[in-house]
């Protein structure tokens, strides 16, 4: 085991997720056995916790923002045209609406194929998703790629799936992006978005589906919440509370 | 590249981190009016030197503009000897309590916590800020603010040890 000491001066850099898996083994065995180190990493990580209240981050008022973009024009000498250049800053590039109503078409046609199969996928869907969720949690598994910028993240998928997930980043809302990874769900590869609120982890299984997935509230000590919007399933699985994890839901229909 | 297609990118990669340098500018200058300032300044900075931006994680980019920016207006406003103290009366919380007493508590707490970030010495103030509200790697704080990873880690240390002291946490 390693020393007080040490372990003392790895606890900040294990908070902060700086640690390879073996030092971190190292660090935690430590604490398992060693009440006084604990205290301390107990006290460090609620700090930890408060720091990231989403009350305590400032948010840049909506003037700031056309402020900036009418300055940025003028320097870069284009005429002052707010309204287009606004909205291609929400769709980054046409393509990508014309793939969503392609996507729609696809997966229509893909579930009409897929219809007498869904009727009694709901559960194991359901056992599929509880199966990954806590096989993200042991090991290395949880993420393939690490972020926290949706822009990082959303061209990773691009080649591992047949379709694009919306990737969104709700860290202002206190669910930051993690990562992702791609993962096995219903005989197909699925987008799999990684998200952390406080010390809990959220995934957010996402397929082309139309067909409504039915899930009951809570599995195996988890709950759960799945939607469908613009021909995607969605399906959100968590050791959160239930009310937390449907506020994270809101956040991602709205 | 042209000029158009350059803020086209610029908008891309930079513009959408807004939100992080806003909340960098407004714990570091402790005002709302003078955040925006700077932060404007950074995006004009930024823009400017875009051409020296070589990809990666335009955020980390982005804040050590907003940091320079505002470490440079605090450097002047220091030496016109402007008071930079730390005026609690100004500073005390900005939002309204919410009404149940769980809500009350939290608040007390958030604010008190406020209190103690402003108090921090800027130096140790940037680093936590980085870390634990825009949550940068250490690699990424030690560029965005000019230092030594073991700066990084030794500065966030005192700040939170600071933090704790002053939230009275024993």
């Amino acid at each position: 085991m390693i020393s007080c000491r040490s372990a003392l001066s790895l606890i900040e850099p294990l908070l902060d997720s700086e640690l390879d898996a073996a030092r971190k083994a190292d660090v935690e065995e430590h604490l398992r056995e060693c009440p006084n180190c604990y205290v301390v990493f107990e006290r460090l990580k609620r700090l930890n916790e408060d720091l990231r209240s989403p009350g305590l981050r400032y948010e840049a008022p909506e003037r700031l923002r056309s402020e900036v973009m009418s300055g940025l024009r003028q320097a870069a000498g284009v005429a002052a045209t707010p309204a287009p250049i606004r909205v291609s800053r929400r769709w980054p590039a046409n393509s990508w609406a014309i793939a969503a109503t392609a996507l729609l078409a696809f997966s229509a046609c893909w579930n009409l194929v897929l219809l007498r199969s869904q009727k009694s996928a709901g559960n194991d869907v359901t056992q599929q998703v509880v199966a990954s969720h806590v096989r993200s949690m042991i090991g290395d598994h949880l993420l393939d790629i690490k972020s926290t910028d949706q822009h990082n993240v959303k061209p990773w998928f691009d080649g591992k799936l047949d379709y694009a997930p919306d990737v969104r980043d709700f860290a202002a809302d206190g669910f930051p992006l993690i990562g992702g990874r791609v993962d096995y769900i219903d005989r197909r590869s699925v987008a799999a978005l990684i998200y952390r609120h406080r010390q809990h982890v959220i995934n957010l299984f996402v397929w082309p589906s139309s067909t409504a997935v039915r899930v009951p509230e809570a599995a195996s000590g988890f709950s759960l919440v799945a939607w469908n919007k613009a021909g995607m399933a969605y399906f959100a699985i968590s050791d959160l509370n239930r009310t937390e994890l449907l506020r994270f839901a809101d956040l991602y229909r709205r | 590249m042209n000029e158009p297609g350059k803020l086209e990118l610029f908008e891309q990669t930079i513009v959408p981190h807004l939100n992080a340098a806003y909340n960098l500018a407004r714990w570091l200058m402790r005002d709302s009016g003078d955040a925006e300032d700077a932060v404007h300044e950074a995006y004009l900075r930024a823009f400017r030197f875009f051409d020296g931006f070589k990809g990666g994680d335009g955020r980390a980019w982005l804040l050590a503009v907003v940091r320079n920016t505002c470490l440079t207006w605090l450097g002047r406003r220091s030496a016109a000897a402007v008071s930079v103290e730390f005026d609690e009366r100004k500073h005390r919380g900005e939002r309204e309590p919410e009404g149940t007493e769980e809500a009350l508590i939290r608040d007390a707490k958030l604010r008190a916590l406020r209190n103690c970030i402003e108090a921090l010495p800027v130096e140790y103030r940037e680093v936590i800020v980085m870390r634990e509200m825009e949550e940068l790697p250490y690699r990424e704080i030690a560029e965005a603010a000019s230092l030594p990873v073991g700066t990084v880690m030794s500065r966030l240390a005192r700040g939170r040890a600071r933090l704790l002291e002053c939230m009275g946490v024993r």
